[in-house]
């Protein structure tokens, strides 16, 4: 994740190859995290390249590209979310049929659960669990790309890894 | 501690996620519009710019054919044009009789049509472009192209480069006939930051076409023209796009939606053999009910052939089908593009048109 690619001079096109094929599936599990399913990652993901590419002018240089990238992917996840959410809170309204998604394994199951549990949390507690330990930001980080204090990082972290922590009680000890 | 626990379990949760490939997807959304755009978009009469009649007119004055004169009669090898329906005869009910034929020879090889808006002199109107779908459930796959997208959301642009969709990007659309069979349902959804109750960024005239392409994509995969109920993340909706909607919508009239010329087939990009005879069908009004379809090089104003043919009937007035046969032998392979245009008494660029590329073999 830290190898620097020398986009000096390059063209947009060239930019966007080099970007893909360095980040694309590292930013869509980073979107996978945030939203509801992968298809919906990669669509979120494929729009934020999209932007890179309109972009590229004003980037000129793969740290800056990859962090509009990362932040594109952050606040393109909230709006597929949200857009979600609505659909879904319709969908279950009219199905009135609960969808339990087990995985074939309990490796599966534990990693569906995760990723359910995450869409458990308020937004922003996702979002700062995410940012923290899936891409291993600082606080100042995370409260730069969010647009909040670093207190509120703070708060939104402890608050998350608690209700992450009860919705997951079954797994937390599971060492397999 | 916790932590280490949690990085564990996202890193798990996010690694076993193997990503479909998408760089074709980003390549084709940001690929430089082709060489010949700018003249496939002159060819489809765009008026998007002030200057669009103008640039038209001279592009016209330099080619082949005088500007605003009536077409010369075809001078090419063979060619045939076929009125599908003679005007002074045909009853109206025979011409509808003739869109159901079509509409059922169409269904059962799955291809259906669907309606996107183009520019053209009278401002922006419906195009109907025919594309081939999943016979399984052609209702819903038709009216989620109407706006853009597959029946599982993704992005589907039209074909047709001339042509746009005006929703906006996320919107979802499914569709249904209602258990009664007199009211076809659509259910859109999309990104409620992109409130799809209000016009947003269109003009009243854009939403209005916006939901007439569901409309009329809706009825033309039923095969009736049944009025449609619309749905907004599932709950009946008063408006959409700022267009009232509560009750049922039906399509409006011919002339005012739809340009006055538009292609079923060839479709966009069809490779064609020049030792089969080449039909070009399409539906059209205007001026008498003349239309004449060209075939002129890709590049430059080469015009291999030309066809004057008429699209006519009686009753309400409408589109008519026109139907058109070139013998393409001799004609040299490469790319070429297929312009059907109304006539323009007016000689004022006051004129629709259809094109599409296709690229001759030998």
């Amino acid at each position: 994740m830290a190898e620097h690619l020398s986009l000096h001079g390059a063209d947009a096109d060239a930019a966007v190859e080099a970007m893909y094929a360095a980040h694309w599936r590292q930013l869509v599990r980073l979107s996978a995290l945030l939203v509801h399913d992968q298809a919906a990652a990669e669509d979120v993901v494929q729009d934020a390249f999209v932007a890179m590419h309109g972009r590229w002018s004003r980037l000129r240089d793969s740290d800056k590209a990859l962090a509009y990238l990362r932040q594109a992917v952050v606040n393109r996840s909230r709006s597929a979310l949200r857009h979600r959410a609505v659909v879904e809170k319709h969908t279950r309204r009219e199905q009135a049929v609960g969808t339990v998604v087990t995985g074939p394994s309990l490796g599966g199951a534990r990693r569906d659960a995760v990723r359910a549990a995450l869409l458990e949390l308020s937004q922003r507690q996702r979002e700062v669990l995410v940012l923290r330990h899936y891409l291993d930001w600082s606080e100042t980080q995370i409260a730069d790309a969010l647009g909040i204090s670093r207190g509120a990082v703070k708060v939104h972290a402890s608050r998350g890894s608690a209700a992450l922590r009860d919705l997951l009680s079954v797994w937390w000890e599971d060492p397999s | 501690m916790n932590d280490q626990r949690i990085t564990d379990l996202l890193h798990e949760a996010a690694d076993a996620i193997e990503p479909g490939d998408r760089i074709e997807a980003v390549r084709a959304a940001t690929r430089p519009p082709e060489r010949g755009r700018g003249r496939s978009w002159w060819a489809a009469g765009g008026a998007g710019l002030v200057a669009a009649s103008a640039v038209t007119a001279l592009v016209l004055a330099a080619g082949d054919m005088p500007d605003g004169a009536a077409p010369a009669p075809a001078d090419g090898p063979t060619s045939t044009a076929t009125p599908t329906d003679d005007p002074t005869s045909a009853a109206p009910d025979r011409s509808e009789r003739q869109d159901r034929l079509e509409q059922m020879r169409r269904a059962s090889q799955g291809v259906h049509a669907v309606y996107y808006v183009g520019d053209t002199p009278a401002g922006p109107r419906l195009y109907r472009q025919l594309l081939t779908m999943d016979p399984a459930d052609p209702l819903g796959v038709a009216v989620a192209a109407a706006v853009g997208s597959t029946r599982d959301g993704r992005r589907l642009p039209p074909e047709d480069p001339d042509y746009r969709v005006l929703w906006p990007p996320l919107t979802t659309a499914s569709a249904q006939l209602a258990s009664t069979g007199d009211v076809i349902d659509v259910s859109l959804g999309g990104d409620p930051q992109d409130d799809l109750r209000s016009a947003g960024a269109l003009t009243p005239e854009e939403a209005r076409l916006a939901v007439e392409a569901v409309v009329r994509t809706a009825q033309d995969a039923v095969g009736k023209q049944l009025p449609v109920r619309f749905r907004l993340f599932g709950e009946l909706a008063d408006t959409v796009l700022g267009v009232a909607t509560s009750t049922p919508v039906t399509a409006g009239p011919d002339l005012d939606v739809l340009a006055h010329v538009s292609l079923s087939t060839p479709f966009e990009g069809q490779v064609v053999d020049n030792d089969e005879p080449f039909t070009v069908t399409g539906a059209g009004t205007g001026y008498e009910g003349n239309i004449v379809t060209r075939i002129q090089r890709w590049e430059g104003t080469y015009v291999v052939d030309q066809v004057p043919t008429i699209a006519s009937g009686e009753g309400t007035p409408r589109l008519w089908p026109f139907s058109v046969t070139f013998d393409l032998g001799g004609v040299a392979p490469g790319d070429y593009v297929v312009i059907s245009q109304t006539e323009d008494p007016s000689g004022q660029g006051d004129f629709f048109t259809d094109t599409r590329r296709i690229t001759v073999i030998d």
